[in-house]
This record gives structure tokens, sequence and C-alpha cells, in this order.
């Protein structure tokens, strides 16, 4: 081949196969499409472009406002409202809920016995079984998760004429609810604004995940903790048996005896007492606590928590109640000890706020669950209507709800799917997504949030309050009852109101009684009655109705500043309750991603890896290492749990952040239908026995239990392949008084850099670059990442995935590590055995000046774009992996297979983009349609502007600061608002204010690939104090030698140039 | 272009991996480069490490082609004529493709758009027309045949054209000519890429910062989703 060089081998070759291609005669056509034009364009339809609708999120009760994106027909996208209250973000049970709209399982209408009936048969089938039963003097009952707005007038409706309602969750607010009644007699959650605490302490509240009303919380909290907001870092104090995902990034842990917290609890709010003099009402309380046999009975030494005391009371603190974990017999009594804590505190009133009718509707206890699933085993149900429960796999199997429902006439079951507790007499009702109908929710009084359908149902559903209505129409009871909107608590209502309450907020009439029955009649559907009460309930006197309605629509909601109330103590004694059972050890429950099972058919929510332990598809225990090692688990082996009441087994994981003496058990899995759920893991609930605290009636969520190895391969594997850093920076941690003392950007970095060793002789040459710089002369889009605000809780992760068509791969392919997620969730354990220092560090795709990957392309399928993209296109990858064996970070993911997504999954497939087939590599693309799509508005608003004959003003060009900041899906994701996007070539940008700030670094910076990703260490009270006395480089390479970036980062930032800090001694482990 | 044959798009389909090694390059390029780079000292600009589309090589036929073959008509479910409606009647491209300014489909109109003009025109012996009363009295969406077709892989905007200045004709060819639609442009990367390296309304548009606008318009990021 001497002589013929690459390109004219090529083209020799390419003449040959044209010859042969010729002789073949080969007939290549390309398949004849269609352009199906709407017979009537919709108002506001455009082919191709997004209607976006303001809605509402139904994926818990906490009813947070959501932006539903419709493109062509189809919901591909959600996103958090940014005009409601608790901002922008969303948690991954609002993306969980958009996947669940396009299962595959879906039923495609009305069905019983496996038949799919008319609506009109069903509705028939229904309402002579209700008359049947009422006939016959048997109870029509309602057992569903909290329901507020319109559909709990209408059952409120019904109730009037005879339903029997219980409203119950397993992870419910039953025992702080119960609590804020006994300790101040009102009947409302308190609202915990963490904004301002600087001392947190948690019972074990899952403020940040699982707790009703967390997304406002996790909001307040991480800014509490940003050392740059309010000059100063909260520390977060947990005691709990297993830290929660809320609390695992805590400063300490003080784990006490799993069922001695009330006793904890109580000693704090005594020794608290003692410190600030406290002597007000609910004192007297105190006389009785014996702060040494707490200690002594929790295996807290006193002067620990003698020193929280002082930390309480040094500044504004706040201690939170229980949670999951520590909701045993006593819950109740442990959330009213937490709340005397505040009102010791005097927190109550400023982070403990009442008088905002904060609650998710009508709550019952599981007590009355018991009840009603007791009637119904004896036969006094004769309907019983399921809304949103399984209860046959979601009750503690003690109880025997699955004898109880075959022996109910007719159970009416409101499910898109069949599930475990479909059976022969179940007419299942689908009642369709949230996002197909009309539907509203208000958990506080001033707060109304307004669902409207933002799609077409896929099937032949009907939502909930269209069957509700049809009830209620057939079934009008006697007397409609009157409702007006919750009035605030009597009392002083000068408290202060939110001052940083949004600014779209409208005003809100004075409360006038509206009978809901009333409007009944004349509704011919829900969304007509949601209209109708809304506007008798909420529309400003004298104002345009059109107007109005049309305006909730847009805003989605309906919110005026909160009125807060003064309340004051009434609780003479503490409720009793005392936890007991035989075992060895305590056990908890948790719930990652799958809840209680509700996302348990979700494939992605499967095959998010759990925060902890990174596994996925399954059911395992956590155990503390030191017990696995005990019992002499090897890493794949089965573990027996055995309670008084039952048994399941499973493997395991060793998470230093469970206590030795407590094993935690993962829910949601475990269930016999569903084409996902089936057969995966097994049912955390079969080990209940269903007691309840006698205070509250809520289930006791946690037992004792025998731990025993057996037989068996678990098939588990954990997707992050370490526990630890091995000594490097990965996620850093910075300690909290150097972060407060140096939060602005001219400071010197004050994170301490783990370097890979180098060579002496590559820094004795100084900095070299191999690849020439590349050219941003417009953009540099870049990402800043708050590791500080991080919780590992996966919001980012399952966004990404919605947004960028990325498929799930099941649990077989993710045993080989073949994940097709875009962002990885890091997680390290750092820290001695006893106080775990756990963080996460979403990692992605780094965006490299100098990526690694770019130059081991063979075909540059990937290179540097000029807005500072890693582009990849995937035409013209021919799948050598070089790029992914090559890229240091591991962001790189190949395409084993081409994915598929199953029916009607691909209905979700955002068509911004194309999905991948085998062979092709992909990765992080900083969404790129998005930045594509902006800067195409931005581009259309110039040429608008533009004068004639001119050429178009660059300035009016650029898309500014605010339209990128949240712009990525991870971004606009993110509860905590950890995730910043924007162009680092704008100097007053937030990511180049963030990243250049004295906690930002870049991830292995000593590799000299300059990322357009720069992360913030997280910031510990514990982290030894930064020295300056070593070098430290590794910070921000971005800009050398670049003429684009016209300034350097400040003093210390670097590019690798500098010494790297070789055995920084700052980043030891703390012992 | 209309020379492009179906064995052209069969060598198309046996190259492909040969030219993704080879990289694509813009014949054309090269000149304009060297003319443009000598009537103004513009900054010049480099994607990537190397160049993606190196001027030395380019044969665009080596390029997908997509849509119908050039040299087939399309049988349409009604014979619509552009001749008639554009030539004779007079009617402005933005009258029915209107979403053509406003988003990336320029879209067919919705038989109501039709029905807006045709529920006053006589249908006698206009078989056609009957057609379309039909589909519109039962309600059906008319099934129009694409004649022109991109890949889903391809990002193509048309407002982003039609804002820049374009004539529909430019890449659709003389349709108010045309009683039968037909594609006359290949819409091959090679073809797109020609005019996103010289076309004027670049420099129109952009003056002095043409030259980072063509740099720009010839990212792959541009166009490939």
């Amino acid at each position: 081949m001497d002589g013929l060089n690459r390109r004219d081998f090529l083209k020799a070759g390419a003449v040959a196969t044209s010859a042969t291609a010729a002789a073949c005669a080969y007939d290549y056509k390309v398949p004849q499409e269609e352009v199906l034009p709407y017979v009537v364009n919709p108002e506001n339809v455009q082919p191709g472009l997004a209607t976006y609708y303001a809605s509402l999120c139904n994926g818990c009760a906490t009813a947070c406002g959501l932006v539903a994106r419709n493109t062509d027909g189809r919901v591909v996208g959600v996103e958090g409202n940014p005009d409601h209250p608790s901002g922008p973000g969303l948690c991954t049970r609002g993306h969980f809920d958009l996947i669940a709209a396009y299962g595959p399982d879906r039923l495609p209408g009305a069905t019983a016995k496996r038949t799919t009936l008319s609506w009109a048969d069903a509705d028939k089938q229904m309402l002579d079984a209700v008359a049947a039963a009422r006939a016959a003097g048997k109870t029509v009952a309602w057992l569903g998760r909290y329901r507020t707005g319109t559909a709990s007038a209408l059952l409120d409706v019904l109730a009037e004429g005879g339903l029997r309602r219980v409203h119950w969750e397993t992870l419910g607010v039953e025992p702080l609810l119960a609590a804020a009644r006994i300790a101040f007699g009102v009947d409302e959650l308190p609202v915990y604004e963490l904004a301002g605490a600087r001392t947190v302490v948690s019972f074990g509240f899952d403020f940040a995940d699982s707790a009703f009303g967390s997304m406002a919380m996790r909001k307040g909290f991480a800014k509490a903790r940003n050392p740059a907001s309010d000059g100063f870092a909260a520390r977060l104090v947990a005691i709990e048996p297993r830290l929660s995902s809320s609390s695992i990034g805590c400063d300490d842990w003080v784990s006490a005896l799993p069922g001695t917290e009330t006793q904890v609890a109580l000693a704090l709010a005594k020794l608290c007492a003692a410190a600030n003099g406290y002597s007000g009402a609910g004192a007297s309380l105190l006389s009785g606590v014996d702060v040494n046999a707490a200690c002594a009975a929790s295996g807290i030494a006193e002067a620990r928590l003698t020193e929280l005391a002082a930390m309480l009371t040094a500044a504004p603190s706040v201690v939170l109640p229980g949670g999951p974990s520590t909701q045993g017999a006593d819950a109740t009594a442990l959330a009213v000890a937490t709340l005397l804590c505040n009102m010791v505190l005097g927190a109550v009133g400023t982070a403990v706020q009442f008088g905002r009718g904060f609650r998710p509707g009508q709550v019952n206890s599981f007590a009355d669950v018991k009840s009603l699933v007791a009637d119904a085993a004896a036969g006094k149900i004769g309907v019983l209507f399921l809304d949103g429960i399984d209860a046959i796999h979601a009750l503690p199997a003690a109880i025997g709800a699955a004898d109880a429902l075959a022996k109910v006439d007719l159970v009416v079951q409101f499910a898109d799917e069949a599930n475990d507790s479909t059976g022969e007499n179940t007419l299942v009702l689908p009642t369709g997504s949230g996002l197909e109908q009309w539907s509203d929710a208000s958990v506080e009084s001033s707060l109304h949030v307004l669902g409207q359908p933002s799609m077409v149902p896929l099937h032949d559903s009907r939502g909930l309050g269209d069957t509700l209505l049809t009830l209620a129409k057939a079934w009008a009871p006697a007397a409609p009852p009157v409702e007006a909107v919750v009035a605030p608590l009597e009392g002083s209502t000068d408290a202060t109101p939110a001052a940083d309450s949004t600014a779209t907020v409208a005003p809100v009439a004075a409360p006038a009684p509206v009978s809901t029955a009333s409007l009944v009649a004349s509704a011919a559907n829900f969304g007509e009655l949601v209209k109708a009460r809304w506007t008798a309930l909420l529309m400003p006197a004298g104002a345009n109705a059109a107007a109005w309605w049309q305006e909730v629509q847009t805003i989605g909601l309906v919110a005026s500043p909160p009125a807060l109330a003064a309340v004051s103590w009434v609780a003479a004694s503490l409720p009793e309750g005392t936890n007991s059972g035989s075992g060895d050890r305590a056990l908890v429950l948790f719930a990652s991603h799958l809840g209680d099972g509700r996302w348990a058919n979700v494939p992605w929510a499967q095959e998010l890896p759990d925060p902890v332990s990174t596994y996925f598809w399954n059911t395992w225990i956590e155990i503390n290492p030191r017990t696995a090692e005990s019992l002499g688990l090897g890493e794949k082996d089965l573990v027996k749990v055995e309670t008084d009441h039952g048994s399941v087994t499973v493997g395991w994981f060793g998470a230093p952040t469970v206590r030795e003496d407590t094993v935690a058990l993962r829910m949601g899995n475990g269930k016999t239908t569903g084409k996902y759920a089936k057969g995966r893991g097994a049912n955390a609930f079969a080990l209940l026995g269903g007691e309840v605290d006698p205070a509250s009636g809520a289930l006791n969520l946690t037992s004792r239990v025998r731990i025993t190895r057996t037989q068996g391969d678990s098939g588990l594997h954990a997707l992050c392949g370490s526990m630890n850093q091995d000594g490097r920076t990965i996620a850093a941690r910075v300690n909290a008084a150097d972060a407060v003392a140096n939060v602005e950007g001219e400071a010197q970095s004050i994170v301490p850099i783990h370097h890979l060793p180098t060579d002496p002789r590559v820094e004795a040459a100084g900095p070299v670059d191999m690849f020439p710089e590349p050219q941003h002369p417009t953009y540099r889009f870049s990402m800043v990442i708050d590791t500080n605000a991080c919780n590992g809780c996966g919001a980012c992760q399952i966004a990404c995935a919605v947004e960028n068509n990325t498929p799930f791969v099941g649990p077989d392919q993710l045993r080989k590590g073949r994940t097709m997620s875009w962002i990885r969730m890091d997680r390290f354990f750092e820290g001695d055995e006893n106080s775990p220092d756990v963080r996460y560090l979403p990692a992605i795709c780094q965006h490299c000046a100098h990526a690694p990957c770019e130059g081991v392309c063979p075909v540059l399928a990937t290179y540097h774009n000029l807005d500072g993209l890693n582009a990849m296109i995937y035409n013209r990858c021919v799948g050598t992996r070089y790029c992914a064996n090559n890229c240091p970070y591991t962001a790189r993911r190949f395409n084993y297979h081409t994915w598929e997504w199953p029916q009607s999954y691909h209905l979700m497939l955002n068509p911004e983009l194309s999905t991948r087939e085998m062979g092709v590599m992909e990765k992080c693309t900083f969404c790129v349609q998005r930045v594509r799509s902006v800067k195409d508005n931005w581009r259309d608003a110039a040429f608008a502007e533009r004068e004639p004959g001119k050429p178009v003003s660059m300035d009016k060009h650029r898309v500014p600061d605010a339209a990128l900041q949240r712009l990525t899906a991870c971004a606009a994701a993110c509860p905590s608002e950890a995730i910043n996007f924007g162009n680092w070539n704008d100097t007053d940008s937030t990511v180049r204010q963030l990243g250049t700030s004295p906690r930002a670094y870049t991830l292995l910076g000593e590799l000299n690939t300059k990322p357009g990703v720069r992360y913030m260490a997280k910031v510990s009270h514990h982290a030894p104090a930064f020295s300056h006395g070593g070098g430290h480089g590794g910070g921000h390479e971005e800009g050398h030698g670049d003429s684009h970036t016209p300034t350097e980062a400040p003093g210390g930032h670097g590019g690798p140039d500098e010494a790297p800090a070789h055995g920084h001694g700052a980043e030891h482990k703390e012992g | 272009m209309r020379q492009l044959t179906r064995a052209t798009l069969a060598i198309v389909l046996f190259t492909g991996a040969a030219v993704g090694m080879a990289g694509f390059a813009t014949r054309a390029n090269a000149e304009d480069d060297e003319a443009s780079a000598e009537e103004a000292s513009e900054e010049t600009f480099t994607i990537g490490m190397k160049n993606l589309l190196p001027p030395e090589l380019f044969d665009r036929n080596l390029v997908v082609t997509v849509g119908q073959p050039l040299d087939e008509a399309i049988e349409q479910p009604i014979a619509f004529t552009h001749e008639r409606h554009v030539k004779t009647l007079g009617m402005d491209c933005n009258y029915c493709h209107s979403n053509a300014r406003k988003g990336v489909h320029a879209g067919v109109p919705a038989t109501s758009v039709c029905m807006g003009c045709h529920a006053l025109v006589d249908t006698t012996d206009r078989p056609e027309l009957v057609k379309l009363k039909e589909y519109w009295d039962k309600g059906e969406v008319i099934p129009w045949k694409k004649v022109h077709d991109l890949p889903d892989y391809v990002y193509f905007s048309h407002k982003r054209h039609v804002v820049a200045g374009l004539d529909c004709q430019e890449c659709h060819g003389e349709v108010q000519n045309m009683t039968v639609n037909e594609r006359v442009a290949p819409l091959n990367m090679g073809w797109c890429l020609d005019c996103h390296a010289q076309h004027e309304s670049i420099t129109e548009n952009y003056g002095t910062k043409a030259e980072l606008r063509r740099a720009e318009l010839k990212d792959c990021w541009t166009c490939h989703k």
C-alpha cells in the first residue's frame, strides 16, 4: 500500500463497492412515510412544538405543582412549577408518575374478571352493588390514600350519605398529626421551615424524601446548609437507628438504642430547658424526665446530649420528629417530645409553624384500617372502594387483608393496572394518569393547586373524580354538607407571613360557604365541577370569571401568603406507648424509589440504584458490616429475616449507616402481579404484625427480628464499584467554618485535593498541553453541582432518563454493568465505622476542553464544539469503545443491544433527540436539544428586533443566564437546586460565580482535562480546617491559554500547572 | 442533481462506514474559505481537535439521501396542484404552511384550512374536490404522502431558514410551477453543508460575525440530534 494514503484507499474501495452494488441491482427504497395533518387544528398546537401545561403532580399527597411538556400530543416531560411556593424541581415520584402513565400493563378500560366492560356496564355494576349493599344493611366503605380538593369534597358528600371513609398511607402522617393535636390542640401538621436553622436534630424524619411536604423542607434545608446563603452552614444531627436518605449527609449520627428515641428526645428537651432556663408551658412535663436513665437506656453519653443541647440553645434550631425508622409503638410520644423540644427552643411559631392548615385532607389511622379489614372479614362490607392502595400487598399480612377482601361483595378498585389486590370480585375502574384528567389538591389553606389534563387519555380510562361524581349523582345525601375554605386557626394572625412567598400569589377572596353537593347536579363532568367549585371558593369578588379561570390555568395554582397562628402548649401528659417484640435485632423498613410498592411496576424506578447500596430490582437488607462479619456472611449470601409474624429471605448490604443491632429492610417489592414487579424481591410487609401505636393508631413500622445465614445466591450486584474513594478526592469535603468564612470568589480555594501521584519529570517539564486549545467564542456551557445539597435522591437521574430517551436494561444486564443512565450517582462511605461520612457525587460527562475521549475516536464521532460541549454524533459512531476506555470519569455508555421501549413506553420518547441503536456510544450531552431550543428562541428574538438592512445583534443572540440556569433536565429536576447550568464565558453567570467560589473544584483536575463541570465540596462540621500551607491545584483549569475566556479564575484556582498537592494532610479520616 | 439514482443510493449504504472513516468534507468550502479570508481579516474557527470537514475530499453522493427517489412521482390521496393555488390564485406559501415560520415542521395544513375556501368552491365535475369534501365530512385525516422526508436523527428547523431569509424554492424547487409535487434536492448532508458554508444570507444576517456563524453551521450538532 506504499504511496496510497488512507483516503485514496477508501475512495478506491467506494468505487469498487459501487460497482458491486450496481451489479447486484440492489433495490433500495426509502420507506414511504405519511404526513398526517389535523382535520381541525387544535388551538395553540403546532406540530413539533411543545405546549406546556401547568398542572398538579400526583406522585404523592404533597400536591406540588408541575409543568407538563406536551409534544405532538404526548406529555414527554415534567418539571416542577416555578410559580409554586416550593419552587422549581421535581422529585423522583413526579417522574415515576409520568412513566407510569405509559405503562404497558395499563388496562384498556373498566375490567372485571379479566374482561373489559363498557363504562355503562361498569357503572351499573357498581351502582347496583352499592344499592344492594345499602338495602342489605351492609357498609359501603372507602379505603384509599390521602385525597384533598374537589375529590375529597365529593367524598364528603358521599360520606354524608353513609360512605365509610378511611384514608391511610404506609408512610403516613398520623403520629405527627396526633402529636400536634395532643401538644397544641390543633388539627393540622406543623410546617417545618428549616431555612434559618443553625442546628437541625432529626429523629428519623425523612424530610428530604418520603415525608409529606418534603419538597419545601429539603429546599429549606439546602438553604440552611449552604454557607453562602446566610452566613452559616446548618449542622444536622441524626438520632435514628438507620440514616435515612434525608440525614445520610448528617454531621453527627447520635444513634440511640432502637426504641429509646422518645426518652432521648425528652432528655434533650430537659437539657435544653436547663441550658436556656425555659420554664414556660410544657416545662412541667420535663420534671419527671430522668436524663441519666435515658442515657443509660439509649447508650448515648450524657456529655454528648449536653453538648447537643448547648448547640441547640445557642442559635435558632429545630428538632424534627420521627420517621419510618422510628415509627414504633411510641411514635406519637416521640413526636410530642420533639414538639416539646421545639417549644423549649422557642422554635414554635418560627421554624415550626402552625396556622397554615397543612394536612393531606382526611387522615385515618392504621387502627381504622384494621377495623375496616376486620369488618370486611366479618362480611359486613358490601362494597369496598380501593383507591390507590394495593391492600393485599401493602397491608401487613398479619391483619388478613387477602381473606377479608374475598368476603366483600364487590371491590371497586381505582387502579390503572391490575395489582395484587385484584381478585374475582374486583371491578377495576382505571382512573388514568393524573396527566390525563382534571384534578385539584390543597394541602394548605392558602395554597390550591389545579391539575389540568395535559394530554388525551391513552386508554379508555375515566378520572377518579368523574366516578365520584357518578356516585354522588346516584347517591345524593339528604342534607348536603356546607363547605368553606379551611379557615385559619383561632388566635392571633399577626405572626409573620413568609416574607419570601412567591411573586405570583393571587388574592384569595374571603371564604364563602359553598355546598359541593349543590354543584354536583349541574356539573356534567368532574372538570366542570372543579371549575365551579374553584370559582365559588377562590375567585376574588368582581373578577371576570373567564379571565380568572384562564389565569389560574396558566399559573396552575391559587396561592396567598400563608397566615400563621400562634399556638400554645396544652398537653398535660405525654402519650404512652412501649416497644416490644422478640428477636435479637431491631427491624426498620426503608423506602427507596419504590415507595411502599406504588412504583414497583415502573421499570425505571426498579432500575434506579438505591442511594445507599446501589442495588436495584430487588429487596435486600442493610446491616452493619460488623454484624455481617460476626454472622460470617459472604457477599452474595442470602439472609433469612424472621419476625414473630413471618419471614423473608433476601440478600444483604453492609451499610455503615445502620446500627449494629439493627436490620433495615427495603419495602416495595415482592408483588405477585405486574410485568416488571412480579417476582422481584420479597414483601417487607410480611414481617409486620400490624401492631399500632396506641396514641395515634399509627402502624408500628418497626419490629424485632432474628437473622440467620441461609444457602443460596442473592444475585445482588452493586452498581457503585467502590465503597470509598481510596484516598482520592472525588467527592470533596470542606470544613464548615472555612466554608462560612470563605464564600466569596475572591478567596482562595479551600478544597483539599489529593492528587494522583505524577512523575516528577512531568512536573519538572511544566504544563504541557497535548491538544490545541478549543475556541469558545460565544458560550462555554458549564455546570456547577453543589454536592453539599445532594442527598443522592436520584431525581436528576430519572429526569435525565425521561428527557434523553435512556432505556432501562433490566437486572441481568445491570449485573454486567451495562447501565445506560447518563448520570452515575457516586456514593462514598468515608469516615470511620462509628461516624460514617457519606458523600454523593452525581457524575456525568465532564465536557472536557481537553477530552481524552475525543483524541482516540477513529471516526471523529465525538469532538468539542464551539459551545464547549463534548458532542457525540451517533451516526458517525462505529462502536470501537475507545472513548469509553479512555474516559477517566467513566461517563460513557455503550449500547450493547438495541434496547426496546415496550408498548406503550415508546409514546413517551422525546422526539427532540434520537434513540440509539446497538453498537453506538452515548453519554450526557448537556441536553443539547434544550440548548439548541433555547438558543433558537433567543435567535428569534434577535431577528425580531433587527434593524432593517443591518446584521443581527449578537448581543441579543446570547441567551441570558436566567434562561440557562435550570435548562438541563437534571438541573430542572433537582429538588435541592444543587445543579446549575450556564455560560462560563459570562462572568456574571451563576456557574461562573459558583464555579470560582472557594468550595469549587474539578474532578481529577490533575489530569488536565479542563472539564466544563465543577463540583462544590460538601460542608461538614467535622472536616479538618483547611491549611493554606500546602499547594493545591485542580481547581479551575478553564481558560488556560484560551483567549476566549477573558478572566482567569482568582488566586488558588490556577490550572494543573500549579504544583499538585501531594500528600496533603487535610483530607484524612476522622478518628 | 437529478441524476442521483438508486445505484448511488446503494453506494451510500455500502460505503456508509467508509465515509465515516474518511470524514465528510465540503468541496465548495475550500475556495470560499480562502475568499472570505481575503476579503475580511475575520477570526477563523475550528471545531474540535481536527477539522471535522476537511475540504480536500468531498463527494456529495457518498452521503445518505432520504425521501423518495427523485425520479419517482408519488401518488397522493388527492391530486393537489401547487401550480393552481400559487401561480394561478396567487396564494402565499405561508397561508397553508403557516408553521414554516414558527416551528421545525412546515406542516401540511389541517383540512379545515382547505375547507376555509373549498366550502365555497363548486365541486361539480371536480372529483378531487369531491374527495376532499368526503374526507372533511367523515372527519378523516387526509393521508398525504411525504415528498420531503429527513431522517429521524436530523434536526431541521423550517423557522430558522425562513427567518434567515431563504426562499422556500431554494430547497423545494419551483413549487409554484408544479402540478405534481416532486423533490428536486437530494437533501443529503453534503447538499445541506453547501449552503451552511457559503450561503449569502449568512453574511447578510451576521455581518462581521458571519465567519463565526459559518463555523457554527458546520458543527455536527447543528443538525444531528
